[in-house]
Protein backbone atom coordinates (compact mmCIF):
# COMPACT_ATOMS: atom_id res chain seq x y z
CA UNK A 1 0.00 0.00 0.00
CA UNK A 2 1.43 3.38 -0.94
CA UNK A 3 1.95 6.17 1.58
CA UNK A 4 -0.61 8.53 0.03
CA UNK A 5 -3.34 5.94 0.06
CA UNK A 6 -2.61 5.16 3.72
CA UNK A 7 -2.94 8.79 4.70
CA UNK A 8 -6.19 9.09 2.86
CA UNK A 9 -7.61 6.05 4.59
CA UNK A 10 -6.57 7.31 7.99
CA UNK A 11 -8.23 10.63 7.33
CA UNK A 12 -11.44 8.93 6.30
CA UNK A 13 -11.48 6.72 9.39
CA UNK A 14 -10.75 9.64 11.69
CA UNK A 15 -13.61 11.62 10.16
CA UNK A 16 -16.01 8.70 10.48
CA UNK A 17 -15.11 7.94 14.09
CA UNK A 18 -14.94 11.53 15.21
CA UNK A 19 -16.95 12.15 18.39
CA UNK A 20 -20.14 14.04 17.78
CA UNK A 21 -22.37 15.50 20.43
CA UNK A 22 -26.06 14.53 20.32
CA UNK A 23 -28.52 17.07 19.03
CA UNK A 24 -29.87 19.49 21.57
CA UNK A 25 -32.65 18.03 23.80
CA UNK A 26 -31.89 14.42 22.85
CA UNK A 27 -31.55 13.20 26.46
CA UNK A 28 -34.83 14.89 27.43
CA UNK A 29 -36.69 13.28 24.52
CA UNK A 30 -35.40 9.82 25.43
CA UNK A 31 -36.44 10.30 29.07
CA UNK A 32 -39.93 11.45 28.01
CA UNK A 33 -40.37 8.45 25.71
CA UNK A 34 -39.31 6.01 28.41
CA UNK A 35 -41.74 7.55 30.83
CA UNK A 36 -44.57 7.19 28.28
CA UNK A 37 -43.87 3.45 27.58
CA UNK A 38 -45.44 0.62 29.62
CA UNK A 39 -43.31 -2.14 31.18
CA UNK A 40 -44.29 -4.67 28.45
CA UNK A 41 -43.28 -2.29 25.65
CA UNK A 42 -40.02 -1.51 27.45
CA UNK A 43 -39.24 -5.22 27.75
CA UNK A 44 -40.07 -5.92 24.12
CA UNK A 45 -38.03 -3.04 22.74
CA UNK A 46 -35.08 -4.18 20.71
CA UNK A 47 -36.49 -7.63 19.89
CA UNK A 48 -36.72 -8.57 16.24
CA UNK A 49 -40.16 -10.17 16.73
CA UNK A 50 -42.15 -8.62 19.53
CA UNK A 51 -43.43 -11.14 22.12
CA UNK A 52 -47.22 -10.80 22.22
CA UNK A 53 -48.84 -9.24 25.22
CA UNK A 54 -50.13 -11.43 28.09
CA UNK A 55 -53.86 -11.57 27.04
CA UNK A 56 -52.86 -12.52 23.50
CA UNK A 57 -50.44 -15.14 24.84
CA UNK A 58 -53.27 -16.60 26.92
CA UNK A 59 -55.55 -16.67 23.91
CA UNK A 60 -52.88 -18.35 21.80
CA UNK A 61 -52.24 -20.92 24.53
CA UNK A 62 -55.98 -21.65 24.83
CA UNK A 63 -56.28 -21.98 21.03
CA UNK A 64 -53.29 -24.34 20.92
CA UNK A 65 -54.76 -26.42 23.74
CA UNK A 66 -58.12 -26.64 21.92
CA UNK A 67 -56.43 -27.68 18.65
CA UNK A 68 -54.37 -30.32 20.49
CA UNK A 69 -57.41 -31.64 22.34
CA UNK A 70 -59.51 -31.76 19.16
CA UNK A 71 -56.70 -33.57 17.33
CA UNK A 72 -56.27 -36.02 20.20
CA UNK A 73 -60.00 -36.66 20.42
CA UNK A 74 -60.23 -37.28 16.66
CA UNK A 75 -57.28 -39.68 16.81
CA UNK A 76 -58.78 -41.51 19.80
CA UNK A 77 -62.14 -41.75 17.99
CA UNK A 78 -60.41 -43.17 14.89
CA UNK A 79 -58.57 -45.72 17.00
CA UNK A 80 -61.81 -46.70 18.75
CA UNK A 81 -63.49 -47.07 15.36
CA UNK A 82 -60.72 -49.33 14.04
CA UNK A 83 -60.91 -51.52 17.14
CA UNK A 84 -64.72 -51.66 16.88
CA UNK A 85 -64.43 -52.62 13.21
CA UNK A 86 -62.04 -55.49 13.97
CA UNK A 87 -64.32 -56.75 16.73
CA UNK A 88 -67.34 -56.39 14.46
CA UNK A 89 -65.74 -58.44 11.69
CA UNK A 90 -64.66 -61.10 14.18
CA UNK A 91 -68.15 -61.29 15.71
CA UNK A 92 -69.80 -61.64 12.30
CA UNK A 93 -67.34 -64.25 11.11
CA UNK A 94 -67.96 -66.37 14.18
CA UNK A 95 -71.74 -65.85 14.13
CA UNK A 96 -71.91 -66.48 10.39
CA UNK A 97 -69.61 -69.49 10.60
CA UNK A 98 -71.68 -71.05 13.36
CA UNK A 99 -74.95 -70.38 11.56
CA UNK A 100 -73.52 -71.91 8.42
CA UNK A 101 -72.39 -74.88 10.50
CA UNK A 102 -75.91 -75.33 11.92
CA UNK A 103 -77.44 -75.15 8.44
CA UNK A 104 -74.96 -77.72 7.15
CA UNK A 105 -75.73 -80.10 10.03
CA UNK A 106 -79.48 -79.83 9.59
CA UNK A 107 -79.15 -80.29 5.85
CA UNK A 108 -77.03 -83.39 6.40
CA UNK A 109 -79.74 -84.90 8.56
CA UNK A 110 -82.63 -83.93 6.31
CA UNK A 111 -81.02 -85.47 3.19
CA UNK B 1 -86.38 -32.06 38.44
CA UNK B 2 -88.85 -33.14 35.75
CA UNK B 3 -86.20 -32.69 33.09
CA UNK B 4 -83.85 -34.83 35.14
CA UNK B 5 -86.43 -37.60 35.38
CA UNK B 6 -87.10 -37.42 31.65
CA UNK B 7 -83.34 -37.62 30.98
CA UNK B 8 -83.02 -40.65 33.28
CA UNK B 9 -85.98 -42.36 31.58
CA UNK B 10 -84.54 -41.65 28.12
CA UNK B 11 -81.16 -42.98 29.21
CA UNK B 12 -82.72 -46.11 30.67
CA UNK B 13 -84.79 -46.79 27.56
CA UNK B 14 -81.75 -46.24 25.32
CA UNK B 15 -79.77 -48.66 27.47
CA UNK B 16 -82.58 -51.20 27.27
CA UNK B 17 -82.74 -50.76 23.49
CA UNK B 18 -79.08 -51.69 23.04
CA UNK B 19 -78.98 -54.19 25.88
CA UNK B 20 -77.87 -57.75 25.46
CA UNK B 21 -80.93 -60.01 25.41
CA UNK B 22 -79.21 -63.13 26.68
CA UNK B 23 -76.88 -63.09 29.67
CA UNK B 24 -73.70 -65.12 29.20
CA UNK B 25 -72.36 -66.03 32.60
CA UNK B 26 -69.41 -68.06 31.35
CA UNK B 27 -66.44 -66.87 33.38
CA UNK B 28 -65.91 -70.43 34.58
CA UNK B 29 -65.28 -71.52 30.99
CA UNK B 30 -63.02 -68.57 30.25
CA UNK B 31 -60.71 -69.72 33.04
CA UNK B 32 -60.36 -73.17 31.46
CA UNK B 33 -60.21 -72.18 27.80
CA UNK B 34 -57.06 -72.25 25.72
CA UNK B 35 -58.54 -69.70 23.33
CA UNK B 36 -61.27 -67.19 24.08
CA UNK B 37 -63.17 -64.69 21.97
CA UNK B 38 -65.27 -62.21 23.90
CA UNK B 39 -66.96 -59.56 21.77
CA UNK B 40 -69.54 -57.16 23.18
CA UNK B 41 -70.61 -54.49 20.75
CA UNK B 42 -73.65 -52.45 21.80
CA UNK B 43 -75.39 -50.20 19.23
CA UNK B 44 -73.17 -47.11 19.36
CA UNK B 45 -69.93 -49.11 19.07
CA UNK B 46 -71.47 -51.25 16.36
CA UNK B 47 -72.35 -48.18 14.31
CA UNK B 48 -68.94 -46.64 14.96
CA UNK B 49 -67.21 -49.81 13.74
CA UNK B 50 -69.50 -49.93 10.70
CA UNK B 51 -68.33 -46.47 9.65
CA UNK B 52 -64.81 -47.84 9.26
CA UNK B 53 -65.83 -50.77 7.03
CA UNK B 54 -64.52 -50.54 3.51
CA UNK B 55 -67.38 -50.85 0.97
CA UNK B 56 -64.86 -51.96 -1.67
CA UNK B 57 -63.95 -55.12 0.23
CA UNK B 58 -66.63 -57.78 -0.32
CA UNK B 59 -66.64 -59.14 3.24
CA UNK B 60 -66.70 -55.72 4.84
CA UNK B 61 -69.41 -54.55 2.44
CA UNK B 62 -71.52 -57.59 3.41
CA UNK B 63 -71.06 -56.87 7.11
CA UNK B 64 -71.97 -53.24 6.52
CA UNK B 65 -75.30 -54.33 5.04
CA UNK B 66 -75.97 -56.67 7.95
CA UNK B 67 -75.17 -54.05 10.57
CA UNK B 68 -77.83 -51.68 9.24
CA UNK B 69 -80.65 -53.33 11.19
CA UNK B 70 -78.72 -54.19 14.32
CA UNK B 71 -78.55 -52.79 17.81
CA UNK B 72 -75.87 -55.01 19.26
CA UNK B 73 -73.84 -58.18 18.84
CA UNK B 74 -72.40 -60.29 21.65
CA UNK B 75 -70.17 -63.32 21.10
CA UNK B 76 -68.51 -65.74 23.51
CA UNK B 77 -66.36 -68.42 21.92
CA UNK B 78 -64.15 -70.81 23.88
CA UNK B 79 -61.76 -73.49 22.69
CA UNK B 80 -60.35 -76.10 25.04
CA UNK B 81 -57.41 -78.47 24.91
CA UNK B 82 -59.38 -81.30 26.49
CA UNK B 83 -62.88 -82.74 26.29
CA UNK B 84 -65.36 -82.16 29.09
CA UNK B 85 -64.32 -78.62 29.92
CA UNK B 86 -67.88 -77.40 29.53
CA UNK B 87 -70.95 -79.13 30.93
CA UNK B 88 -74.63 -79.38 30.06
CA UNK B 89 -75.28 -76.96 32.94
CA UNK B 90 -73.37 -74.23 31.06
CA UNK B 91 -75.57 -74.77 28.05
CA UNK B 92 -78.75 -74.97 30.13
CA UNK B 93 -77.96 -71.68 31.87
CA UNK B 94 -78.26 -69.97 28.50
CA UNK B 95 -81.08 -72.13 27.17
CA UNK B 96 -83.23 -71.33 30.20
CA UNK B 97 -83.29 -67.69 29.10
CA UNK B 98 -84.46 -68.53 25.60
CA UNK B 99 -88.07 -69.23 26.49
CA UNK B 100 -91.36 -68.68 24.69
CA UNK B 101 -93.20 -66.47 23.99
CA UNK B 102 -90.32 -64.08 23.18
CA UNK B 103 -87.94 -66.74 21.92
CA UNK B 104 -88.72 -69.41 19.34
CA UNK B 105 -86.33 -72.17 18.47
CA UNK B 106 -85.76 -72.04 14.73
CA UNK B 107 -83.57 -75.10 14.52
CA UNK B 108 -81.86 -77.54 16.82
CA UNK B 109 -79.39 -80.33 16.18
CA UNK B 110 -77.72 -82.71 18.58
CA UNK B 111 -74.83 -84.95 17.67
CA UNK B 112 -72.65 -87.42 19.48
CA UNK B 113 -70.14 -86.50 22.13
CA UNK B 114 -71.57 -83.14 23.10
CA UNK B 115 -72.05 -81.73 19.64
CA UNK B 116 -75.00 -79.41 19.70
CA UNK B 117 -76.30 -76.59 17.51
CA UNK B 118 -79.34 -74.42 18.10
CA UNK B 119 -80.69 -71.22 16.59
CA UNK B 120 -83.35 -69.16 18.36
CA UNK B 121 -85.28 -66.15 17.10
CA UNK B 122 -86.69 -63.42 19.29
CA UNK B 123 -90.00 -62.19 17.94
CA UNK B 124 -91.89 -59.11 19.12
CA UNK B 125 -95.16 -58.24 17.39
CA UNK B 126 -94.29 -60.63 14.60
CA UNK B 127 -91.00 -58.85 13.99
CA UNK B 128 -87.58 -60.38 14.53
CA UNK B 129 -85.76 -58.46 17.22
CA UNK B 130 -82.96 -60.85 18.02
CA UNK B 131 -81.12 -64.07 17.28
CA UNK B 132 -79.33 -66.46 19.60
CA UNK B 133 -76.95 -69.13 18.34
CA UNK B 134 -75.56 -71.91 20.52
CA UNK B 135 -72.99 -74.19 19.02
CA UNK B 136 -70.93 -76.70 20.95
CA UNK B 137 -68.40 -79.37 20.16
CA UNK B 138 -66.44 -81.50 22.62
CA UNK B 139 -63.70 -78.87 22.74
CA UNK B 140 -65.62 -75.78 21.69
CA UNK B 141 -68.38 -73.68 23.16
CA UNK B 142 -69.93 -70.76 21.29
CA UNK B 143 -72.81 -68.50 22.25
CA UNK B 144 -73.97 -65.58 20.12
CA UNK B 145 -76.66 -62.98 20.69
CA UNK B 146 -77.48 -60.62 17.85
CA UNK B 147 -79.84 -57.81 18.89
CA UNK B 148 -82.02 -56.45 16.09
CA UNK B 149 -83.05 -57.67 12.68
CA UNK B 150 -80.58 -59.66 10.65
CA UNK B 151 -80.68 -61.49 7.34
CA UNK B 152 -79.79 -65.03 8.40
CA UNK B 153 -78.99 -66.23 4.89
CA UNK B 154 -76.58 -63.35 4.34
CA UNK B 155 -75.02 -64.01 7.72
CA UNK B 156 -74.58 -67.72 6.98
CA UNK B 157 -73.05 -66.87 3.60
CA UNK B 158 -70.56 -64.61 5.32
CA UNK B 159 -69.65 -67.48 7.62
CA UNK B 160 -69.23 -69.74 4.59
CA UNK B 161 -66.67 -67.34 3.16
CA UNK B 162 -64.59 -67.53 6.28
CA UNK B 163 -63.09 -70.91 6.98
CA UNK B 164 -66.33 -72.80 7.49
CA UNK B 165 -67.26 -74.69 4.30
CA UNK B 166 -70.21 -73.29 2.38
CA UNK B 167 -73.15 -75.58 1.79
CA UNK B 168 -72.77 -77.45 -1.43
CA UNK B 169 -75.98 -77.04 -3.41
CA UNK B 170 -78.54 -74.28 -3.89
CA UNK B 171 -80.98 -75.92 -1.49
CA UNK B 172 -78.40 -75.49 1.18
CA UNK B 173 -78.99 -71.75 1.23
CA UNK B 174 -82.63 -72.20 2.20
CA UNK B 175 -83.38 -71.67 5.83
CA UNK B 176 -84.25 -74.82 7.74
CA UNK B 177 -87.89 -75.14 8.61
CA UNK B 178 -89.06 -73.74 11.90
CA UNK B 179 -88.35 -75.85 14.96
CA UNK B 180 -86.92 -78.73 12.96
CA UNK B 181 -85.13 -80.32 15.86
CA UNK B 182 -83.32 -83.41 14.77
CA UNK B 183 -80.83 -85.85 16.10
CA UNK B 184 -77.91 -87.25 14.17
CA UNK B 185 -78.05 -90.99 13.72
Amino acid sequence: MQLEEKDWLEQQLRAALERQDPPEGFAGRVADRLAAEGPDQRRDRGKVIAWPSRPIRRLLAAAAAIVLMAGGAAEYRRHQGEVAKRELMRAFYIAGGKLNHVQARVLEVSQ
Amino acid sequence: MKLGLIAICCGASATALFAQQVKFDLDRLAAKASDTVDVSLPGPLLQLGAKFLDPNKPDEAAVRKLVAGLEGIYVRHFEFKEDGAWTAADLDAIRSQLKAPEWQRLVGWKGEGGENAEVYLRLEGGKMTGVAILDTEPREFTAVNIVGTVDLDALAQLGGHYGVPRLRNDDSQKKPKNDSTSKKK
